[in-house]
């Protein structure tokens, strides 16, 4: 079935592009050429129009019938039944009512129906000036035509910004490939040089603006749907693009030379022109052989999940990171002094190329490529597959206790029971094991998955795949990245720590006495969250407090979930009644434990367990103040925590940070 | 110094167009002591509501939920089937969608009842 589709979507967005690029080609370049033609040329010119229409007619009933193949075959992988099957079931009228992509094919209907209308009257109509009208009254419906795809592709569920520029890719693409063609045909009439040199320019001034508009369309669409270098190179779909990218490179450079150095020959008028012109249309035909590839590319990209949203895996042994800069003052301050030296030859680069001063124009690039080289060769550091790739599994209180499960089993015996490399094998190896609290935040998932999987060579770190299954190894990640975390939460304070260095709130379900279970982050509008883990009866006072301004915090939009430390089954806090406004909630056990460990403190690192813990969780998920204790005073407790709270509800909202991200 | 080297590769979080599972109400693998009224799944994308389809099995195979699985009208990338109340016992969910951009995904998911 995708082999199908692949063809049907192919056969179709050529036949929309032709159709659109012939009528581009028309009204801009053909027209002004028939005035300014000789008669002999105009004569050669007016025995191909027949053939011409008669080319479009199959070009339309080919995308007619490409249209119904995907339209049948979209059908029968929508409903997920073989393909005779979903012809006999009411799968299509279904796919046509129903979903977007149904009911854009009957747009589309409409717009052939157009386009079949107004051939068959362009063909009817032989006076030049009616049918100059008909053929400019079809461009813009060929324009929708080749438009409205846009619709069927990945831009469809994504924002505006994205269908925009997908439209004005397609539209790009279809008058420059498109117009190909009719070049070529109008190079072949033999006319005479000033008539052919014009035309050629018209179409060179066609071709840059479509450059130009495929370009910026390009560098917007591929931020979407790639997103960033390693999902450029390790995927799939990244790949595949990168291709597309060196044929339109190749037809570029075509589209150049024909530009620079044929048309000037052909503008002479003694015998060397037509041997331009003849290489001309040669080239013009390679550029559409080019570009006929390209479409099948494109068609292939149609049918894949973008980069951005798959795994990538990188292929090389290295790659750049700023972290040796950061690390060491002096080698930052080497990188920024060759970046300011490779920004300076470059200006001079650029200035020397407009006035044609080769020879400084080329020390300029030399010194711009010897700093990349030196840049490429101080900021690598090592990579494997998985350095890129984002854990499959949630950052939640489930997985980290599952991960602590087998840390205890396997790590702990050398990384010690907080992550320190003090466990009590740990004199015995020849290296120090780690000190994961200290570096477990600081790397990303993807490398810490690998080093467990596949051990580090040369040192005692052995590989615990496949003991350990994939998805016990990222529980393993999250739970190092929790243990880091804790680490660093021993600086937490009773004041709103700053966002940037703030530990993420690992996600749980709860229920909450009475009602349906909930989660800590919610698909939309996410509150402001106070944790609260208390003791029975000691935490008592302050629960009342608390459940008497429950008014005022939800007027700040913050939730309180309260929750017992003992993992009572049963929790209802004796002396609250009903409608006090307090929820207290149950939790699994994991919940419990994952939130004891952000509990530690610098005093005493390995404390008794306080009576009650505080945790304030801002909007994006992060916990960004603590309080640990039961207070003396319930009063300037709950006061201190409003205060807190409002100072996170006037912040403005966040896009949330990448896991994995470097201080 | 940290914030003068910002990071090579900004990756930014987008809206995803290929709807993939994101979180489940009731949480996946999780213990409710309520029977829920609706069984909720969230996907990272819009969903087409003509063939995106969740049913939920009890612990013998048997469909135990209304039989009403609907995208939500005001967010389209929920998808929520109503269960009458259910007894203690382990549940199976078993959902397939097609999101707006044409691509299909399927998968499964279980929870239990426990008092």
């Amino acid at each position: 079935m995708d082999a199908i589709i692949f063809a049907a979507r192919f056969c179709h967005f050529l036949c929309a592009m032709l159709l659109f690029g012939a009528l581009v080609f028309t009204v801009f370049v053909a027209v002004p050429f028939w005035r300014e033609a000789d008669s002999a040329s105009l004569e050669a010119w007016r025995g191909l129009v027949p053939r011409a229409l008669v080319l479009a007619a199959w070009v339309l009933a080919a995308s007619i019938v490409s249209a119904a193949v995907w339209l049948v075959a979209e059908a029968a992988v929508m409903s997920g039944t073989p393909l005779p099957q979903a012809i006999r079931n009411d799968a299509i009228p279904i796919v046509l009512g129903s979903t977007g992509f149904g009911r854009l094919w009957i747009w589309r209907a409409g717009l052939v129906l157009a386009l079949v209308v107004l051939l068959v009257a362009i063909r009817r109509f032989g006076g030049t000036r009616s049918r100059l009208r008909f053929i400019v009254g079809t461009l813009p419906v060929a324009a929708l035509y080749l438009a409205t795809l846009a619709w069927s592709g990945h831009a469809a569920a994504g924002p505006s910004l994205e269908l925009v520029a997908d439209i004005a890719h397609l539209l790009a693409a279809g008058a420059w490939v498109g117009a190909l063609p009719g070049l070529a045909f109008l190079l072949g009439c033999t006319p005479p040089a000033a008539a052919a040199a014009a035309a050629v320019q018209r179409f060179s001034i066609l071709g840059v603006a479509s450059v130009s508009a495929l370009v910026v369309s390009g560098v917007v669409n591929s931020w979407y749907l790639v997103g960033d270098l390693p999902a450029l190179i390790g995927t799939d779909y990244g790949r595949l693009l990168l291709a597309k990218l060196a044929l339109f490179a190749a037809m570029l450079a075509l589209a150049a030379f024909n530009r620079w150095w044929l048309t000037a020959r052909i503008k002479t008028g003694d015998g060397s022109d037509v041997a331009a012109r003849v290489l001309l249309r040669r080239n013009a035909g390679v550029e559409f052989g080019i570009g006929i590839i390209v479409v099948a590319i494109v068609s292939a990209l149609g049918e894949i999940a973008p980069a951005a949203h798959q795994s990538p895996l990188w292929p090389f042994d290295h790659t750049l990171s700023w972290q040796p800069a950061q690390q060491s003052l002096g080698l930052g301050t080497v990188v920024v002094a060759i970046g300011v030296i490779a920004i300076l030859a470059a200006a001079v680069a650029i200035a020397a190329t407009l006035q044609h001063r080769w020879r400084q124009a080329f020390t300029g690039v030399a010194i711009c490529v010897a700093g990349a080289a030196l840049w490429a060769w101080i900021l690598a550091v090592p990579a494997y597959p998985t350095t890129y790739v984002a854990s499959p599994v949630r950052y939640t209180t489930a997985s980290i206790i599952r991960g602590a499960a087998v840390y205890e089993r396997q790590c702990l015996v050398c990384h010690g029971a907080l992550g320190h490399g003090d466990g009590p094998a740990a004199a015995s190896l020849s290296d120090v094991p780690a000190d994961l609290a200290a570096h477990g935040s600081s790397h990303r998932p993807g490398e810490l998955f690998w080093w467990i999987a596949h051990g580090i060579p040369a040192t005692p770190m052995p590989a615990f795949s496949p003991r350990l299954s994939d998805s016990q190894i990222w529980d393993l990640v999250q739970f190092v990245r929790a243990q880091s975390d804790a680490a660093a939460a021993t600086a937490l304070t009773h004041q709103a720590q700053p966002w940037l260095y703030a530990i993420a709130a690992p996600d749980f379900s709860f229920e909450p006495l009475g009602r349906g279970q909930e989660s800590l982050q919610q698909a939309q509008a996410n509150p402001i969250t106070l944790l609260v883990l208390y003791t029975l009866p000691e935490s008592l006072p302050y629960l009342r407090t608390l459940a008497a301004e429950t008014s005022a915090f939800r007027a700040i939009g913050l939730r309180i979930v309260a929750v017992p430390l003992s993992g009572d089954a049963n929790p209802r806090p004796v002396g609250l009644g009903e409608g006090d406004g307090l929820e207290v909630a149950t939790v699994s056990a994991d919940v419990i434990a994952a939130y004891t460990m952000f509990a530690r403190r610098e005093a005493d690192p390995d404390n008794a367990s306080p009576g009650q813990v505080d945790y304030l969780i801002d909007r994006q998920g992060y916990i960004r103040a603590r309080w640990i204790g039961i207070p003396d005073s319930p009063r300037a407790r709950v006061a201190e925590t409003f205060d807190q709270a409002e100072l996170l509800h006037r912040e403005r909202q966040r896009a949330p940070r990448t896991a994995g991200h470097m201080h | 110094m940290a914030l003068a080297f910002a990071p090579v590769l900004v990756w930014v979080p987008l809206a995803a167009a290929h709807a993939s599972l994101v979180r489940t109400m009731p949480d996946a693998g999780s213990a409710v002591r309520e029977s829920p009224a609706k069984v909720r799944l969230s996907f990272s994308g819009p969903l087409e509501p003509a063939f995106s389809t969740v049913e939920v099995l009890d612990g013998s195979g048997k469909r135990v939920d209304k039989g009403d699985p609907q995208v939500d009208g005001n967010d389209r990338q929920l998808l929520q089937v109503s269960v009458p109340h259910l007894p203690v016992g382990t549940y199976r969910v078993m959902w397939r969608v097609l999101s707006v951009d044409r691509h299909v995904a399927k998968g499964d998911f279980t929870f239990n009842i426990a008092p």
